[in-house]
């Protein structure tokens, strides 16, 4: 019996290590703590089971909760020049598309307009993508530690071709 | 009473695997509310067969506070990740 | 006396353990969100309900029975409203059934 509890608990320890949803691993934390809970009463531990069932299940989940919600600010940094300020139909286009990106990936889209150039821009500002518009080509800067990387590439490939990503290394 | 515990712990594992491949996030949710009512189920017959009740003490806080989870995680998923 | 209850006991909780299992296997065998939600819900509850008042018939008039009766109480509020929640989450956010969505 407790064999089985403890492969239980490792199955799910180890499925909310290595999931690619956050929330997933949230239920998969949930599932440890009760797993858990019930090896230490089967170790003949009931206090301990106790505060175990109390924090594991309930206080971490909603601590962990609050914590997500608290990590989803997508910041876009859109570089304009000179006397075009962004306002045009295509560039318009373009952040609506990037808001749409934001929005199926439950992040919140927060854009900034500035002149600063790029290199600036990557120096002194907490950024997740920059756009670029030169000459009508719209080009996006990602750095290459970001984890939305995947997710962007495969959706801009998908609803705008034009545009080409360029990662940014350290 | 080894049947009853052996016949819960399979239906435990079989929901807890609902849990590891079900394709929706409600899905999850579902399967950890089954998981949470076979473990009560499984400290019952454990309080039962050891005639320990104090054990029962432990199941009550199970059933008090598992739902807090659950409730917290799929009002997140409903509100697009606004609490 | 004393075996007839423990028997009506036994008894309960095999039934109890027979539609818990009945609702572990619509878990599985139901190809749709929705009718998985029922399966995990009302046929789940009904086996939790039998196998509670099993317990408290083989147990006696002690201790044991009135908190097992303090869980089933509880857990006839939560479990509604915990199934209410998750499939009204599901609902409004648009999940539609047949569609396999992360």
């Amino acid at each position: 019996m407790i064999q089985v509890a403890l492969v239980l608990v490792i199955l799910a320890a180890l499925a909310a290590v290595q999931t690619r949803y956050l929330r997933h691993g949230v239920i998969y934390l949930g599932l440890f703590s009760l797993g858990i809970a019930f090896v230490y009463l089967l170790y003949n531990a009931p206090d301990v089971a106790l505060a175990e069932a109390i924090i594991g299940s309930t206080l971490s989940t909603v601590l962990f909760i609050v914590a997500l919600q608290k990590y989803k600010i997508f910041t876009i940094y859109y570089r304009v020049s000179g006397e075009d300020a962004g306002q045009d139909a295509a560039s318009q286009s373009v952040i609506k598309s990037l808001e749409k990106f934001c929005t199926k990936q439950e992040l919140e889209a927060q854009i900034i307009y500035t002149t600063e150039p790029i290199a600036d821009i990557v120096e002194n500002h907490q950024f997740s993508i920059i756009m670029n518009k030169q000459n009508m080509q719209y080009d996006v800067f990602i750095h290459e530690n970001n984890y939305k990387i995947d997710a962007l590439k495969t959706y801009l490939s998908q609803e705008l071709p034009s545009i080409n990503v360029k990662i940014l290394e350290d | 009473m080894t049947y009853y515990i052996l016949g819960f712990g399979v239906l435990t594992l079989l929901s807890a695997l609902r849990i590891l491949m079900g394709p929706s996030i409600w899905d999850r949710l579902l399967s950890l509310n089954l998981v949470t009512t076979k473990l009560v189920i499984l400290i019952i017959l454990f309080a039962s067969i050891k005639k320990l009740p104090y054990l029962l003490d432990i199941a009550l806080v199970y059933v008090l506070l598992s739902f807090t989870g659950t409730l917290f995680i799929s009002v997140y998923v409903q509100r697009k990740g606004r609490l | 006396m004393m075996a007839f209850t423990t028997l009506i006991g036994n008894c309960l909780i095999l039934l109890g353990l027979f539609f818990a299992t009945l609702g572990v296997l619509g878990i599985y065998r139901f190809d749709h969100f929705y009718s998985r939600a029922l399966a995990a819900s009302k046929v789940d509850t009904v086996g939790y309900i039998t196998t509670l008042i099993g317990f408290c018939f083989k147990e006696g008039l002690s201790s044991f029975t009135f908190k097992v009766a303090a869980i089933l109480i509880i857990t006839l509020l939560i479990n509604p409203l915990v199934t209410h929640s998750v499939v009204r989450s599901a609902y409004i956010s648009g999940y539609k059934p047949r569609k396999e969505q992360p």
